[in-house]
């Protein structure tokens, strides 16, 4: 590994972006993946001053106007000299171009392997949690009893100290602030996203379903990170908790912003904060007013207010996150289609979905749905790798990968997606007054920062129609929109909203 | 001085001539001398081993060639503005 600095971009931007047309996804740094542009660039010019060469001494020949014998020696060394030289030019531009490209080739062969690699991993860590929930069912009685050991030698030593089980909690909660590094690191998000993944195996070896079964039906989508989700969902139900609700939704204000989006910085600015808002707004929606176009559209959806498991009145909770990530119709998304046919979202109206954390969720399965005509799809921090975005919608996925939430939905399931992920804190102090940090939207403000910087085609082709999407706009008309969980027996009856 | 049907002398068939490469040669030196400075000569961090070394070797192979070129252009040029002198003071 260099030791050098990265040259002038995206600095410290990993991007995971397909090689079109050919089902492969490269993933490199920014600065490497730029510098591979920059060479095929090169092999570019370099063509086309061999071009330029070889249409000279092309002329030279055939409309030489000294006839044979009459021409001075020196002219005849020169188009010697300048043959030579364009044999070795069209050679440097086949070797730059052959460069950039099989550089980048080699590079999506590579990680093509590598998640072969992980994903036999996956397999093989799944059957191992199928064999471990099958076991914790024959030998239920020894664990129990395992665990009520576990739960008297916590209150021994709550004894012992003096204090409560629930001083001991914040103990923990302390320990792991204070040692910000086990949380905010890339290598808990990896085990994270492997548990994730690996919980519908521990769950059928439990319902001592057949291995070849539990295989296929993992394999198949029926079972997975979402069937978990809702397994918890299911189960916090039977306990008072989730409980399912109606939802309404109301516009708090509207106004006219300025100008349209021109940078990722600008989408990551404008989301609205519902814990620091007086209002608790979760949702606004920006329409693009220009003369003999129809109206275009940003929609900007808010993280998660709140994860009491026991439902109150805010929509954008634990809930909906569970029920988002199992693919379920949720209190949130149903608050935000609501908000967007009120603001005048049609089906035909080109709009892009931007989404923090749940928000991302949100704006993901909007897009899945196929109601809209979607330009884009943005997400920071989002537990959305398990929703299928038609190809057709460009995804920009932006995480930084110490981020234990985008984890918590599993490996990535859009091969189209273009995911950047930075190492938020490989370079700094890990913040001690948050859980975890790397999720933090002001975090993610500085990732869109040197997203805005990048180089690399990957990201550009992505970002730049992002950038203009809302441009020529003679004016843009700000909503801003608060969604409330509201009792309703019809939705309660089905499980939704 | 021999003179080639159309009334224009073979000289002056090859001062247009010679003039006509030189000024393509300066300016394919130009190009390429622009191109190989504005491409990557700083290393690409994050990425080791073996397939590293290779890509840096493969580069730095094309960026010798690219000087080879460009000297060569050079020389081309430098022989077709000697020739036209000559031709001229002949």
């Amino acid at each position: 590994m260099t030791d050098l600095p990265d040259p002038p971009g995206g600095q410290g931007l990993r991007v995971a972006a397909p090689i079109p047309g050919s089902g492969l996804v490269v993933v490199a740094s920014d600065a490497l993946l730029s510098q591979l542009d920059s060479l095929r660039s090169l092999g570019e010019t370099l063509q086309s001053c061999a071009d330029v060469l070889s249409s000279v001494i092309s002329e030279s020949h055939s409309g030489s106007l000294a006839g044979p014998g009459t021409e001075p020696p020196e002219l005849a060394e020169v188009r010697r000299l300048v043959r030579a030289t364009l044999q070795l030019l069209g050679d440097a531009a086949d070797r730059a171009t052959g460069l950039g490209c099989g550089v980048r080739g080699t590079l999506a062969r590579y990680e093509n392997s590598e998640r072969q690699i992980v994903a036999i991993g996956h397999l093989a860590a799944e059957g191992i949690a199928e064999v471990l929930g099958f076991e914790v069912r024959q030998f239920a009685l020894p664990l129990a009893t395992i665990a009520a050991v576990a739960i008297g030698g916590v209150l021994l030593s709550a004894a012992i100290t003096g204090r409560s089980p629930a001083d001991l909690a914040g103990d923990v909660q302390t320990f792991l602030k204070v040692h910000g590094r086990i949380l905010t690191n890339p290598l808990t998000v990896m085990v994270i996203r492997e548990l994730v993944s690996d919980a519908d195996g521990f769950g059928a070896g439990f319902m001592l379903e057949p291995p070849l079964l539990a295989t296929m039906k993992s394999a198949r989508g029926i079972t997975g990170v979402s069937s978990s989700a809702n397994t918890v969902v299911d189960l916090g139900r039977r306990i008072g908790l989730f409980e399912p609700t109606g939802v309404t939704v109301h516009k708090t204000s509207s106004f006219e912003y300025g100008s349209p989006p021109a940078s990722l910085v600008d989408r990551s600015n404008s989301f609205p904060r519902p814990l620091t808002d007086p209002n608790g707004e979760q949702i606004r929606i920006d329409r693009y007013v220009e003369p003999g176009k129809p109206d275009r559209f940003d929609v900007y959806i808010a993280g998660t207010a709140t994860f009491d498991p026991k439902t109150g009145d805010e929509p954008f909770d634990l809930q909906s996150d569970l029920s988002g990530v199992g693919q379920k119709p949720t209190a949130s998304c149903q608050a935000v289609l609501d908000a967007m046919h009120e603001a005048g979202v049609t089906q035909h109206s080109p709009v892009v979905l931007n989404g923090y954390s749940q928000g991302g969720l949100i704006a993901s399965m909007i897009a899945a749905s196929g109601q809209y005509d979607v330009k884009g799809v943005v997400t920071f921090g989002a537990p959305s790798a398990q929703v299928h975005v038609p190809p057709s919608i460009p995804v920009l996925t932006v995480r930084n990968s110490e981020d234990l939430v985008p984890a918590t939905s599993g490996y990535d399931v859009n091969s189209h997606a273009v995911v950047v992920t930075r190492d938020a804190f490989a370079h700094r102090a890990v913040p001690s007054d948050v859980a975890v940090p790397a999720h933090e939207l002001s975090v993610y403000q500085e990732t869109a920062a040197v997203v805005d910087r990048s180089r690399s085609s990957e990201v550009r082709d992505v970002l730049n129609p992002l950038n203009s999407f809302g441009a020529g706009a003679t004016r843009v008309d700000s909503t801003l929109w608060v969604a409330r969980r509201v009792p309703d027996l019809a939705s309660a009856a089905t499980g939704g909203r | 001085m021999d003179v080639i049907p159309g009334g224009m002398s073979a000289n002056a068939g090859a001062v247009a001539e010679l003039t006509h490469l030189h000024q393509h040669l300066l300016e394919v030196r130009d190009r390429v001398r622009h191109a190989a400075g504005a491409a990557p000569h700083d290393l690409p961090s994050g990425w080791s081993g073996p397939a590293a070394r290779a890509f840096l070797r493969a580069r730095d192979d094309l960026y010798a060639e690219l000087a080879c070129v460009h000297n060569m252009l050079q020389s081309a040029a430098g022989l077709a503005e000697t020739a036209l002198w000559a031709v001229t003071h002949d």
